[in-house]
């Protein structure tokens, strides 16, 4: 590997997606937002603690605008409602700087969710803090924390973002099973193309 | 996307555009490597973009204006988007307005298979800027949002 090896590369990475680095599989809810208060579409304050459920917790970083994140939403909202029923805990988590993206204000999240019928919470990252401890990158991007609480699955909600009746490999889906069936995991980390998150400049 | 049989991408590749004409190639990660290595330039700059991208279209001029300026010494920055299919004249239409010539690309793979296959450290968040050497071989990544002068660097960085 020559100088612009790929710590280098990383290190370009991080000054620009101002990511401390994806967080690995195993490893628990970052700590330093684990008790982050949010705000939800619903008003009320929520943590990521308060949102875990006995099965575990899904982390869902997604948006209003991007294409991607509309391609998957229904996908998205219509399983993250089941997992709630089954003992799941579901958080979507809107980083966006709605500077940036007018469309990542909180009244279009309120509309957003309205209209998307999903049951569980999405919440602004006010600072993009928990994106940052994340290490999350693009949306949507998602995060499946088992009853432990250690990160058993992320990536992406399957293989077509476009054609949901071309999905050859249901990865939130599959990853849901062998969690819960307690086996290994077959493809625990699936990147996709998505929309890069546009944080927040830090305080 | 519809996938071009092999008589038709051996047609693309016999009848390359005429020099200020633009083509859109769809492409998966082994068949740009393959490009890549077939050109044997100096130095090939991929950007992955797509039209909704803002970033993306913020740094697209900076590219443009560095792939004109390594013509002469035999590099290029090549343009990948990564539009749905469906995007396919605004694809155009950007690549047109921002004074893109010749050959340009558009993913025709699914994301796994082609962010892995183009960069192991890539999530498939957009923009991504890839340096290729001469033998195809990656040298450099960036992901995110950069400017003139960080792409130069990167560029200035493989060739030594």
């Amino acid at each position: 590997m020559n100088r612009f090896g790929f710590g280098l590369v990383v290190a370009g990475v991080l000054g620009v997606a101002g990511s401390a680095g994806a967080l690995q599989i195993g490893a628990g809810i970052p700590a330093a937002v684990l008790e982050t208060e949010m705000r939800n579409v619903d008003g009320e304050m929520l943590t990521l603690s308060s949102a875990q459920d006995e099965g575990g917790l899904l982390v869902v970083f997604s948006c209003n605008a991007c294409p991607w994140a509309q391609a998957w939403k229904d996908r998205i909202v219509a399983s993250g409602n089941q997992l709630l029923d089954r003992g799941i805990g579901v958080v979507m988590v809107n980083s966006n700087d709605p500077a940036v993206v007018p469309d990542d204000d909180f009244e279009p999240m309120v509309a957003a969710a309205q209209a998307s019928g999903m049951r569980f919470p999405y919440v602004v990252d006010a600072d993009s803090s928990v994106a940052r401890a994340f290490g999350a990158t693009r949306t949507p991007e998602l995060f499946l924390f088992n009853g432990a609480g250690e990160l058993v699955y992320t990536g992406a909600f399957d293989d077509d973002a476009k054609n949901p009746e071309a999905v050859e490999n249901r990865y939130l889906e599959a990853a849901v099973e062998a969690m819960l069936a307690g086996e290994p995991i077959a493809e625990p980390q699936t990147p996709s193309i998505g929309c890069s998150i546009k944080f927040r400049e830090k305080a | 996307m519809k996938r071009l049989g092999l008589p038709a991408v051996l047609l693309l590749l016999a009848a390359p555009a005429a020099w200020g004409e633009l083509e859109i190639r769809p492409v998966t990660a082994e068949q740009l490597k393959q490009e890549i290595r077939a050109a044997g330039r100096l130095v090939t700059v991929v950007n992955v973009w797509a039209t909704w991208c803002l970033p993306c279209r913020e740094e697209f001029p900076d590219l443009v204006r560095l792939g004109k300026e390594m013509e002469g010494e035999g590099s290029a920055v090549w343009f990948v988007s990564a539009d749905f299919d469906d995007a396919l004249p605004r694809v155009r239409a950007f690549l047109a307005e921002q004074g893109v010539e010749g050959v340009s690309y558009i993913k025709d793979q699914r994301d796994m298979p082609f962010v892995k296959g183009l960069a192991p450290l890539w999530t498939g968040a957009l923009p991504a800027t890839l340096v290729f050497d001469r033998q195809g071989e990656l040298k450099g990544f960036r992901q995110g949002q950069g400017d003139y002068e960080i792409f130069q660097k990167m560029v200035q960085e493989v060739k030594g």
